[in-house]
């Protein structure tokens, strides 16, 4: 392993001990936050591959999740599986929505996809209110299993964030694995050029639809986590706020890299609770935020803050060059 | 010599206008072989056209002996054509080493699930895209600037870029959409030298230029198009003295004294 990425592998866990030992210190109110920003994670990580690197605009995030949600929860509950099982399932659950919604982004562009996209989250709203034998509708749906691990029972809905931990870090394992990669170069090609990447011989209906599988998958892959933690699900939780969310946390982070995604999940995350004070003006306060960013740095933070610390790393070797 | 791509009575209609008419035109494995004409006479849409980038209103376009008419872009792309575009079409998020590599994407044989699961393979892939990649841009005279994001870099080497993109697909042919238009003197000199070198390594050259030094220094074969329509073909000389051609577009001053 050369110096470079020793580097980032000691960030990486010291990232993931600072998140521990806030959780652990945290009153419960706060863990739950942290719960909300591990699912987060794993969702605007999802997103990006198909916004962030492939450029189609995705406002059915929502609506992936409630599917992986509502079948997490059929299938433990009323089908009586494992949740380890259902958990797996959701690959299947992940490949059917990239596959249905895939197709439409081969022939429509930006807005009209838009439009197709928040479609699509309000039909998965409106059948989980309706179908209500298999959803409870409005009533909700409850005591839905959770996953154990071995020995380890989460009692609570804190102790389940260790198991979300686990998936989470596997999330941004395998994310990086792939946006670092020719398919992350792919993808991002496609966005930047589509005519240039095809004439290279790139079959982008192929690559945009398995970016829309890739971003279903992990989003199911949430929503069944989400269930887990949750044990109740709801279709008024399931409405396009949440959508948009994901594209600022996508906006504010830093559009196509990891650890952008990561910075925007917890922003985005983390900013109505701290300002909860100003009640109903929040909105006004989050979307003026997200405006500003949008015109200052397109690129969101993250790139900023990886300038800084590059900036900080030279100087400090050239310290150290002059001390020795 | 073998033909390697060959238009039959290839047209193209845009609502009411026909770009392209009824054009016939084969070009010999291992050749120079450029396409000229006026402003809109339907060159661009002829390369389009031939890497099937829209569908042709009439007509059939063979390519290694195989009929291409209407098959999509891609998979022409992988039976070994490149191209470079008029209008540069870079990635430009993307560094210049990253656009080269992308152009290897399709010889990369590695599933996504595979390259996910499969780490070793998966890196001695990715090492052999590099390293690649890095041959091209030395080759084209770029190995110098791999880091650097594609926009920042100057037009002249951006058009170089696009070579070497192109170049990574391992292509038998290679279209280029006026490659030297914009180039100052010296940009253009190296930019023959390069594609005489190109050629002498075995790729087949099919050229849409402008500049006529360009063009009659290095073709071995030249049609003239007009209207879309074909109005002469032949080595430089040739074309050079046909009446035609210096009427519809070179000029009195091209004509060779003898
Ligand atoms: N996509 C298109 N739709 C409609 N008309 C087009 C299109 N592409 C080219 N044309 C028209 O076809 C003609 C030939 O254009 P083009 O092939 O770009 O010429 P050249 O490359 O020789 O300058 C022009 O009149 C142009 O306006
Ligand atoms: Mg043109």
């Amino acid at each position: 392993m050369n110096k470079k990425n020793a580097l980032y592998l000691a960030g990486w866990i010291l990232w993931l001990v600072a998140l521990v030992l806030a959780f652990r210190t945290a009153n419960s109110y706060v863990q739950s936050v942290f719960c909300m920003l591990l699912y987060n994670i794993i969702l605007v990580l999802g997103l990006n591959f198909i916004t962030g690197l492939t450029g189609q605009m995705n406002l059915g995030t929502i609506g992936m999740l409630a599917l992986g949600a509502y079948t997490y929860g059929i299938l433990t509950v009323t089908a009586g599986w494992s949740p380890w099982t259902a958990l797996f399932a959701m690959v299947a659950v992940g490949y059917a929505i990239g596959k249905v919604l895939g197709y439409p982004s081969l022939r429509l562009k930006g807005f009209y996809l838009s439009l197709t996209t928040i479609g699509f989250g309000e039909i998965v709203r409106l059948l989980a209110m309706n179908l209500e034998s298999l959803t409870g509708g409005t009533m909700g749906f409850s005591k839905i299993k959770r996953l154990e691990f071995f020995a380890y029972k989460p009692e609570n809905r804190s102790d389940y964030f260790y198991i979300m931990l686990i998936f989470t870090v596997l999330a941004i394992i395998v994310a990086n694995r792939i946006v670092y990669s020719k398919w992350g170069r792919a993808y991002k090609a496609i966005r930047d050029n589509a005519e240039a990447a095809e004439a290279s011989g790139i079959d982008i209906s192929k690559l945009k639809i398995q970016a829309f599988t890739l971003a279903a998958i992990y989003a199911a892959f949430g929503g069944a986590l989400y269930a887990g933690y949750n044990r109740y699900l709801n279709p008024s939780g399931f409405t396009l706020e949440y959508s948009q969310n994901y594209i600022a946390m996508l906006m504010i982070g830093g559009i196509g890299t990891v650890p952008g995604c990561i910075l925007g999940a917890i922003i985005v995350t983390a900013l109505p609770e701290l300002l909860r004070s100003f009640a109903n003006y929040y909105w006004i306060l989050f979307c003026t935020v997200c405006i500003v960013m949008a015109i200052l740095l397109p690129e969101g933070l993250w790139p900023l803050i990886h300038r800084l610390f590059a900036r900080l790393g030279k100087s400090l070797r050239g310290l150290r060059g002059k001390v020795s | 010599m073998a033909v390697i791509l060959k238009l039959d009575r290839v047209t193209k209609q845009f609502g009411g206008l026909t770009a392209v008419n009824d054009l016939s035109l084969e070009v010999r494995q291992g050749s120079i072989h450029a396409l000229i004409g006026p402003n809109g006479s339907g060159k661009t849409t002829t390369t389009n056209l031939i890497q099937g980038v829209f569908p042709v209103t009439g007509g059939r376009v063979l390519f290694r002996d195989q009929d291409i008419t209407g098959k999509p872009t891609f998979e022409i792309a992988r039976q070994g054509m490149a191209r470079t575009f008029q209008n540069i079409k870079l990635y430009n998020t993307m560094t210049a080493i990253e656009n080269v590599m992308v152009g290897g994407h399709q010889l990369a044989p590695m599933g996504l699930v595979s390259s996910l699961l499969q780490i070793r393979r998966s890196r001695s892939e990715e090492r052999m895209l590099e390293e690649k990649a890095n041959r091209m841009l030395e080759y084209v005279g770029l190995a110098s600037i791999g880091g650097e994001l594609v926009k920042n870099l100057p037009y002249g080497k951006k058009k170089v870029l696009e070579v070497a993109r192109a170049l990574m697909t391992d292509p038998a042919l290679l279209l280029l959409d006026e490659p030297a238009a914009g180039l100052n003197p010296s940009e253009r000199g190296f930019f023959i030298d390069l594609l005489r070198r190109i050629n002498a390594d075995g790729k087949t050259l099919f050229l849409i230029e402008h500049n006529m030094d360009v063009v009659m220094n290095i073709s071995d074969m030249l049609t003239v198009i007009n209207f879309g329509r074909k109005i002469a073909e032949g080595t430089a000389t040739e074309i050079q003295n046909n009446p035609d051609v210096i009427k519809a577009y070179l000029g009195e001053r091209y004509k060779v004294k003898r």
